[in-house]
């Protein structure tokens, strides 16, 4: 397995983690991307001794700090969608381009299904919101955001 | 180096791993309910996440810096104009309001109850907003170092905007009051009457699901804080009633509101600072005759 550049798993993380903060009209913060998702998923297919369960859960706390959510929810999530791809991931390095984008699409279509859960067990609004955008701008994202930290891995 | 053995090891730990982070992530969400424990491990988190707060203001900072420096000498003449008869106008209403206040203070003393001081605030600035549907907050740049607490009122000029939830060290997180899952125990300015204020997800409507039929309510009746609950102080102006809508049957009423703050450009907001000792016995006295009035 090739050891990658610690820094520069982190540095895309992070950045992706920048990236979700932008101040945005809320119409765009509805369609925005899950990047720290992406940053994760692709460094747990990648890298998984690198970015495994503990890098997961120690950024999605952070954002939840940032987001003011309640505290472990995108952690629960994260840590849940880590765990499937250390399981499979084997799989997925071998998958075709397509293929895995439509696995990912799965992946975080479940993300988004456990954070919906629980903030329908959390809150009293009495029904389960989706934020089926999200997913989709995501998938949609995925084939150039893999493309561009290909490049750069290859650089750095 | 990659035998079958090894590889089930790596297993087993991955799933020992999975499991304490998902029980830790758990913890997390139940400890979050009660803001004693949960803060400090916020507040201790948020150093971290600081510079990253930091780095988003930056551009909007350059921004204002920018515009501040370009701004003409005609357009800072005109908006100095403007400043001045605002401020004429906010004197003459003052004028007004202290002749009033002298009488309220008369009127207190002839009740024997404990003058309600005005309210301490401290100006703060919005960082971020988020209006999206399910989520209405925004972040303001005031935090633990500042001594902010979570449950404190936060204020627009016109109305109450909204109040902390969760207080990080340099920031703090603000749930507005249009938010899905926020309530505001509120009176009508008119007629006494008490009731809760619910956000929509919407940022120009609020509802009231629950007034009695009994209620006289008209379109453009005022609402104010009832103080009920000890988190919101009592008296602010929240909102204005735009509809009112009757049953088919006439078995129950309910009432859109409009928030009187202007959530849509919040850039500057007042944070407010509780005075509970002074005001509480004033409160009790007039709970207590409202609920005679009420014959509850």
């Amino acid at each position: 397995m090739k050891h990658y550049s610690g820094k520069l798993i982190h540095l895309s993380i992070i950045s992706c983690l920048i990236l979700m903060l932008i101040p945005w009209h809320a119409w765009v913060k509805t369609i925005q991307p899950y990047w720290l998702a992406l940053a994760i998923i692709y460094w747990s297919i990648e890298a998984p001794k690198q970015c495994g369960l503990f890098t997961a859960f120690f950024y999605s706390i952070l954002l939840d700090v940032l987001y003011g959510s309640l505290f472990g929810k995108h952690g629960f999530s994260m840590v849940a969608m880590v765990f499937i791809i250390s399981k499979i991931h084997k799989r997925l390095k071998m998958t075709s381009f397509w293929q895995l984008a439509l696995m990912i699409g799965a992946l975080l279509l479940n993300d988004a299904l456990i954070r919906a859960v629980i903030d329908w067990l959390s809150s009293n609004n009495g029904f389960l919101n989706i934020n089926f955008w999200q997913v989709l701008s995501s998938i949609f994202l995925w084939p150039w955001f893999k493309y561009f930290l290909d490049r750069m891995r290859q650089k750095y | 180096m990659w035998s079958p053995k090894n590889e089930s090891s790596l297993t087993q730990n991955n799933v020992l791993r999975f499991l304490l982070l998902e029980v830790i992530c758990i913890v997390l969400m139940v400890l979050d309910h009660s803001s004693r424990i949960a803060m400090p491990i916020r507040t201790a988190i948020s150093t971290l996440t600081y510079p990253l707060t930091k780095i988003i203001e930056l551009p909007q900072n350059a921004y204002e810096f920018l515009s501040s420096n370009a701004s003409n000498r005609f357009q800072l003449l005109s908006e100095n104009v403007s400043l001045k008869q605002k401020l004429s106008q906010a004197q003459i209403d003052l004028l007004q309001l202290e002749v009033i206040s002298q009488q309220n203070k008369e009127l207190r003393q002839l009740l024997n109850a404990k003058q309600q001081l005005p309210l301490k605030t401290t100006a703060a600035f919005l960082i971020n907003i988020n209006t999206g549907d399910n989520d209405h907050h925004f972040i303001i740049n005031q935090g633990f170092n500042q001594g902010v607490t979570i449950g404190q009122t936060v204020l627009d000029l016109n109305g109450v905007a909204g109040q902390v939830f969760s207080v990080n060290l340099e920031t703090s997180h603000v749930i507005l009051i249009t938010n899905k899952n926020h309530a505001v125990p509120v009176e009508f300015l008119r007629t006494g009457i008490r009731t809760f204020l619910y956000g929509t997800g919407d940022l120009e409507t609020l509802s009231l699901p629950e007034i009695p039929q009994s209620a006289n309510v008209v379109t453009g009746d005022i609402l104010i804080t009832s103080g009920f609950g000890g988190v919101f102080p009592r008296g602010l102006k929240v909102a204005s009633i735009s509809r009112v809508i009757d049953s088919a049957d006439r078995s129950y009423r309910k009432a859109e509101a409009r928030p009187s703050a202007d959530l849509n450009h919040l850039k500057q907001v007042l944070l407010v600072w509780s005075v509970k000792e002074q005001t509480l016995p004033v409160e009790q006295m007039d709970n207590k005759q409202k609920s005679g009035q009420d014959g509850q």
